[in-house]
């Protein structure tokens, strides 16, 4: 299909999804009192075809927007039952047609703290039931209203629980959660409100649309070996905008379905490797991004 | 620690985390509304200004109203005391709304038409680039397609219109001298400050009435939507105690005999044959045989056809066509020379080290697709200037016809220059963007040359901001640099072409009786 939407260069808008959160910031593993891991991992991440609403579509004037990012993530056992993660990634995204420049620099920061609220025995599996709040805030004013941008800005909060069993290898992880959105200020002044936008005012602020994540993780954990399949869905609970001429970026409603494999290889004692691949299924204002990463994991 | 203290200090540590994080993500905005003001100056000899179409305000007719002691009046005071005894919130909300000002309130309603109506045609599965019909004006793509040209010609007429309809209101208003309701009877409860303007004919239904014919004209998928707007702002009138059924009703009637005859300049004006593609190929030849090697090709894919290339052949306001041609600046430099390698190397400089107040600069001016374009947005600056200097409705329209009419001399002027010379844009050379291209040829710069129209008449009618105006004209026209798709001489030369256009407007306005 090519451009059947009212669309032209200028218009092309993506909210660029975090890379680092493309499957969740938080899983179902404890860390474990006073343990901690470091991981440094690079992602690369590229789509032709983006949803403009939840229609896909190429666009001639952009071609190829592909992101790579460089993560750092951290984790440490402030009990045995209450962890801390923090991630900070620098990203760069570029598009390969057309003539919008490359955007780049670092992008949010964002940390959380998991608790294992109960621990059930079932035999000889065990079932966790855990609670995690994050909380993520722009590192530096980067660019968000622009069709090449690396974030949309907002503070974000996050809310989520997590159900997690693990019988001998195997374990199966699901999580919900709420992520709260804060208002950000454009550039620019706003000139005129789709019925959807979430603020009325002619001004430069709005707001960014609250999403809902759920993400189903299973696989096989062992000492010498991890490997797990996934499947992550977000949706906008706010109506939100869709990807138009004029409308602020940030105020798209934003949502995909996205599937990977994440493996962990130890190599010596207190480090390993990590691999990942991730495509996507469907989305709405989103890229229909493929994902690959790789990285080095540190335990101390 | 013991597991329950242990749980408490999760808990806490997590609700402490989740009001901060609350607090931070909050989705409330607020705004200043803008709200209404008795004028600083009615401006009681405004009946006697200049004005731009009309060739007096004997050529229009308003009926001689019946007197206030007559029954007819008295049975309007009755019918509207009822009405705005007691208001619902929504009616409220629309007497604070409109109270801000009617001229205020059109040219934002017109300002937010051109956004909606700025975007550029997709291209068909042939690669082509529909256009837009404006007898099916709601069909993909929809007409018009509001671009920067197009709403500097639709501003300027709505200005210009509500200008001379205020003009040719005031004088009847003087010559009636008829009160405002509640200055004939205090029982009658007003929602906005009364000034002693008289009422007849009302100020708001002309500049509603005026406002809409054009509009419906510019914008004619929009007649419900601006009907709604005209009775919405009619019934504020009477929701508020303004103004009894006759004031309205005549002034609906001037300024719909206003606005007639602004639209009869307007279907004359050259506009319909702007678009005329079939040109262009004699307009590069004439350029390349002044010696202009690269020519402007589109930066779209598939290759656009420029914007509106015959819009420099459209009737101007303040000038006539021959100072037009004396107002186009000299040849831009020719790539290869030493001044061309310098510009350009200024924009690689600039894009390899873009600052992020560059980019935001950029991004604040862009006014590209889905904006009220750079005129839209001199529009407002010029709208809320006149509001915070508590303006009457004829001085504000005043304003915004000086700084309308100028923005759309500007748009041809520039238009004219541009598809004169056919020059290429930095992205010819390599450059990327952080704005989008512009379809149509660099020399001049469009926002340059439109801010320092505008910011010159400003200036002149807020001498205290002069300084202010033209800094902004500097900064937009900055933008054009920062965002990597004009060259220094583009925005230096569409600055001083500018400023000689709106002194063009200025010597219009000095002589305009209005004692500026």
């Amino acid at each position: 299909m090519r451009l059947t939407l009212p669309i032209a260069v200028f218009l092309l808008s993506f909210f660029v999804n975090s890379p680092t959160h493309a499957q969740g910031l938080v899983d179902g593993f404890m860390r474990g009192q006073r343990k901690a891991s470091l991981a440094v991992s690079y992602s690369q991440e590229s789509y032709d075809s983006y949803y403009t609403g939840k229609t896909e579509i190429r666009n001639p004037n952009l071609g190829t927007v592909f992101t790579q990012s460089l993560n750092l993530y951290g984790t440490y056992g402030l009990g045995y039952d209450l962890d801390l993660i923090v991630s900070a990634p620098y990203v760069r995204t570029e598009a390969s047609a057309g003539y919008w420049q490359k955007q780049e620099g670092f992008q949010d920061l964002s940390a959380a703290l998991r608790w294992e609220a109960f621990d059930y025995k079932i035999g000889s599996a065990r079932l966790s039931w855990l609670f995690a709040v994050g909380y993520s805030l722009p590192l530096q004013n980067y660019v968000i209203d622009a069709p090449v941008a690396i974030g949309h800005g907002s503070r974000n909060l996050d809310g989520r629980t997590l159900l997690h069993f693990k019988s001998g290898a195997f374990f199966l992880t699901g999580q919900l959660g709420y992520i709260r959105r804060g208002q950000v200020t454009l550039d620019r002044v706003v000139n005129y409100y789709d019925p959807d936008n979430l603020n009325p005012n002619s001004s430069s602020t709005v707001n960014v649309p609250d999403v809902i994540d759920a993400v189903i993780r299973g696989g096989v954990a062992t000492k010498h070996f991890y490997i797990d399949g996934w499947v992550q869905q977000q949706r906008p609970y706010n109506k939100g905008t869709d990807i138009a001429p004029g409308i602020p970026f940030p105020t798209n409603a934003i949502g995909f379905t996205r599937t990977g494999i994440s493996v962990y290889l130890p190599l010596i004692k207190k480090f390993g490797l990590n691999g990942g691949y991730s495509t996507t299924l469907n989305g709405q204002n989103s890229g229909k991004a493929t994902r690959l990463s790789g990285g080095i994991v540190i335990g101390i | 620690m013991k597991p329950t203290y242990r749980t408490l200090v999760v808990i806490s540590l997590a609700l402490g985390l989740v009001s901060t994080g609350l607090i931070s993500c909050d989705k409330t905005i607020e705004e200043p509304q803008r709200v209404g003001y008795a004028p600083a100056d009615v401006d009681a000899s405004a009946g006697t200004w200049k004005t731009y179409i009309l060739t007096s305000p004997a050529s229009v007719t308003v009926a001689s109203p019946s007197a206030t002691s007559s029954a007819d009046y008295q049975a309007e005071l009755t019918e509207l005391r009822s009405k705005s005894t007691s208001l619902t919130p929504e009616q409220q909300e629309a007497v604070v709304y409109w109270g801000a000002g009617a001229v205020y309130r059109w040219n934002e309603i017109a300002r937010e038409l051109a956004a909606r109506y700025n975007v550029p045609p997709a291209s068909n599965a042939d690669g082509k680039y529909p256009i837009p019909d404006a007898a099916n004006p709601l069909a993909d793509p929809k007409f018009p397609f509001a671009n920067p040209p197009y709403t500097a010609r639709a501003l300027a007429y709505m200005s210009v219109a509500q200008y001379d309809a205020l003009v040719a209101a005031w004088n009847y208003k003087y010559a009636f001298k008829r009160l405002a309701p509640s200055k004939v009877d205090a029982t009658i409860r007003v929602a906005l400050p009364v000034s002693a303007l008289p009422a007849y004919p009302s100020e708001d239904a002309v500049v509603a009435a005026a406002s809409a014919v054009v509009l419906k004209a510019m914008f004619p998928g929009e007649v419900a939507f601006i009907d709604a707007k005209v009775a919405e702002h009619r019934n504020s009138r009477q929701w508020a105690g303004m103004n009894v059924t006759s004031d309205l009703t005549a002034g609906a009637d001037l300024g719909m005999q206003v606005g007639a005859k602004v639209m009869a300049r307007a279907r004359a004006d050259g506009m319909s044959t702007s678009n005329n593609q079939t040109l262009t190929a004699g307009m590069i030849e004439a350029a390349k045989s002044r010696g202009q090697a690269d020519i402007w090709l589109s930066q779209e894919s598939p290759a656009r056809p420029p914007m509106l290339p015959n819009y420099g052949a459209v009737s101007t306001w303040n000038f006539d066509r021959a100072t037009l041609v004396k107002l186009r600046p000299g040849p831009a430099p020719q790539p290869g020379t030493e001044q061309f390698i310098k510009e350009l190397d200024e924009l690689k400089a600039i894009q390899k080290n873009q600052t992020r107040e560059q980019a935001r600069i950029a991004n604040y001016w862009a006014d590209g697709a889905g904006s009220y374009t750079p005129p839209g947005h001199w529009h407002r600056t010029a709208a809320d200037a006149a509001h915070e200097a508590k303006f009457s409705e004829v001085r504000m329209a005043r304003t915004l016809a000086l700084v309308g009419t100028t923005l759309q001399d500007a748009s041809v002027c520039c238009w004219e220059t541009k598809f004169y010379y056919y020059t290429p844009r930095p992205q010819q050379f390599g450059l990327k963007t952080s704005v989008g291209v512009p379809n149509f040829p660099s020399y001049a710069s469009g926002h340059s040359t439109f801010s320092a129209a505008a910011a010159i008449v400003l200036g002149t009618v807020f001498p205290n901001r002069a300084d202010e105006f033209w800094a902004k004209a500097v900064e937009a026209s900055d933008s054009r640099m920062y965002g990597l798709i004009h060259f220094r001489s583009d925005c230096s030369v569409g600055l001083e072409c500018g400023k000689k256009i709106g002194s063009y407007a200025v010597l219009r306005g000095k002589a305009d009786g209005s004692g500026l």
